[in-house]
């Protein structure tokens, strides 16, 4: 996909009590580490405990990452404060 | 949902077709003919409410959040939802009528083949704003009541809160809109359930839901007014013995119990016990059509940030954004481990689950629930009420109608 064919998502809030944790699992030694959504929690060992308790059933390693340093690029065009990618 | 009036007095409702697949018994237009593929989206529109209710799954207060939807986006969401075949758009909050561009939104989404309904605290619908939303093809209101007047002001946190609700139910009803209670059972207003049907049923209401009460947001922290387990068989109880009494009395009521699919045991049982071996079996035979506790399956929610979560209650969680991609891929994606194990939860079910004959219509329960109670989202819900005799299946009851 060209790189002019996304946008880059806006930076609005993605949670309001507290802060919102991108979340990945690795089911195996072999596999792929991978997004599987986010929890919402004041602080990253909450975050943990919150996303362990979902993922432990099969995830080998969690990781956890604060929503918003995710910088997100989309063709999406549903968000209206979307910027051009290269802005 | 699990439509009492439907199971024990046959009731036809515009939900047949999509909960029981049932659309061409029933004398009533259908929301959709047949049994749902895709999910119901609880949309919560905004943060913001007038009120202030000690059992907000959403966490509202009197502001709005950074970050909602404007009108634009709203309705590129919905063009995303009618897009992906979504039957049913439900407007939730906080409180959906503090957004002035509610009617809009409603217009929109009914313009765009969804089928829009709306959940409200009631206090701020006038008789003109009542008639707008008709107008704009609002399909159905459903109106939060959790008690009579004192208990359910208490509960509110506003005096006048009842008041200003009955009179919102009012002005739907004379704008000729389907118009439901919404009542969640705990400690403090089971006494108020009769009372609360009988002076609404007056008024001309004729559909009334009650929710179990579900442990997320402000509800996780009044877990401790949760009914007991010999409360709970009482309220349900009476919830049956009153639909049944309203019909005989030829008052044709709608009466639905949400958010615990221990309710489908229940309901078999009494219809085995209380009307007869055959009537079960119909109980039974729709059930095991609607298929158990929703979540992650027939029912979705966005938040007013555009999360999606696995249900309305569930807001600790969120699956992916829809500023990200598309309602349709996010509910898709079938690389997310936690919503297979949903999705085939027969597989994972645990403890008394394991070998309760109503397992295949109840699926474990909340999985919202066994999470706050015992952090497993498989662990039996802890508001199971079913007794040991009515869980074995070796006991006279009924087993799944296939094995017949």
């Amino acid at each position: 996909m060209p790189v002019e064919d996304r946008q880059r998502v806006s930076d609005a809030p993605r949670a309001t009590d507290g802060s919102e944790w991108e979340v990945f699992v690795r089911e195996a030694s072999t596999d792929p580490m991978r997004h599987v959504g986010s929890v919402t929690a004041e602080t990253w060992d909450i975050a943990y405990e919150q996303a362990a308790t979902l993922f432990s059933f099969t995830a080998e390693d969690l990781w956890l990452c604060p929503a918003d340093a995710v910088h997100r690029f989309t063709p999406s065009t549903l968000d209206e404060a979307a910027t051009a990618a290269g802005d | 949902m699990i439509s009492v009036s439907k199971l024990l007095c046959g009731l036809d409702a515009e939900g047949d077709g999509l909960r029981y697949d049932a659309a061409n018994e029933s004398d009533k237009e259908q929301i959709s003919e047949k049994k749902q593929r895709r999910p119901v989206v609880v949309w919560n529109t905004t943060r913001g409410c007038n009120l202030y209710c000690e059992h907000c799954y959403a966490s509202a207060c009197d502001s709005g959040a950074d970050g909602e939807f404007s009108t634009r986006e709203g309705k590129r969401l919905l063009d995303d939802l009618a897009d992906y075949g979504v039957p049913v758009v439900l407007f939730s909050g906080g409180e959906p009528l503090v957004r002035s561009d509610l009617v809009d939104l409603v217009d929109y989404a009914a313009d765009v083949g969804l089928r829009p309904v709306l959940s409200t605290n009631g206090t701020l619908i006038t008789a003109e704003r009542a008639q707008q939303l008709a107008d704009a093809g609002l399909a159905y209101a459903g109106i939060s009541v959790d008690g009579m007047a004192e208990t359910n002001d208490h509960f509110r946190g506003q005096d006048g809160a009842f008041d200003a609700a009955v009179r919102g139910i009012e002005h739907c009803l004379d704008a000729g809109l389907k118009t439901g209670l919404r009542y969640t059972i705990t400690q403090h207003n089971r006494d108020d359930l009769r009372d609360i049907v009988d002076l609404l049923a007056d008024t001309g209401l004729d559909r009334f839901c009650f929710y179990h009460l579900a442990y997320g947001g402000r509800g996780a922290d009044i877990s401790d007014t949760d009914l007991s387990t010999a409360e709970r068989r009482e309220a349900v109880r009476e919830v049956c013995d009153l639909t049944r009494a309203y019909h005989e009395d030829g008052h044709e009521i709608e009466t639905l119990l949400v958010g615990n699919y221990a309710d489908a045991g229940y309901i078999t049982e009494y219809a085995r016990r209380e009307m007869s071996e055959e009537r079960a079996r119909t109980v039974r035979r729709y059930l095991e059509t609607n298929g158990g506790d929703p979540a992650g399956e027939r029912v979705a929610d966005i938040d007013y940030q555009g999360n999606v979560h696995l249900n309305q209650f569930w807001q600790s969680y969120s699956l992916g954004n829809v500023r990200d991609r598309s309602f349709g891929a996010i509910w898709e994606d079938d690389s997310n481990p936690l919503v297979n194990a949903l999705r085939s939860r027969d597989d994972r079910l645990q403890g008394r689950c394991t070998d309760c004959q109503y397992a295949d219509i109840c699926k474990g329960g909340s999985p919202l629930r066994s999470l706050a109670i015992h952090d497993d989202p498989f662990a039996p819900d802890p508001q199971c009420y079913l007794t040991p005799d009515e869980r074995a299946p070796d006991t006279g009851g009924l087993q799944p109608t296939n094995a017949d």
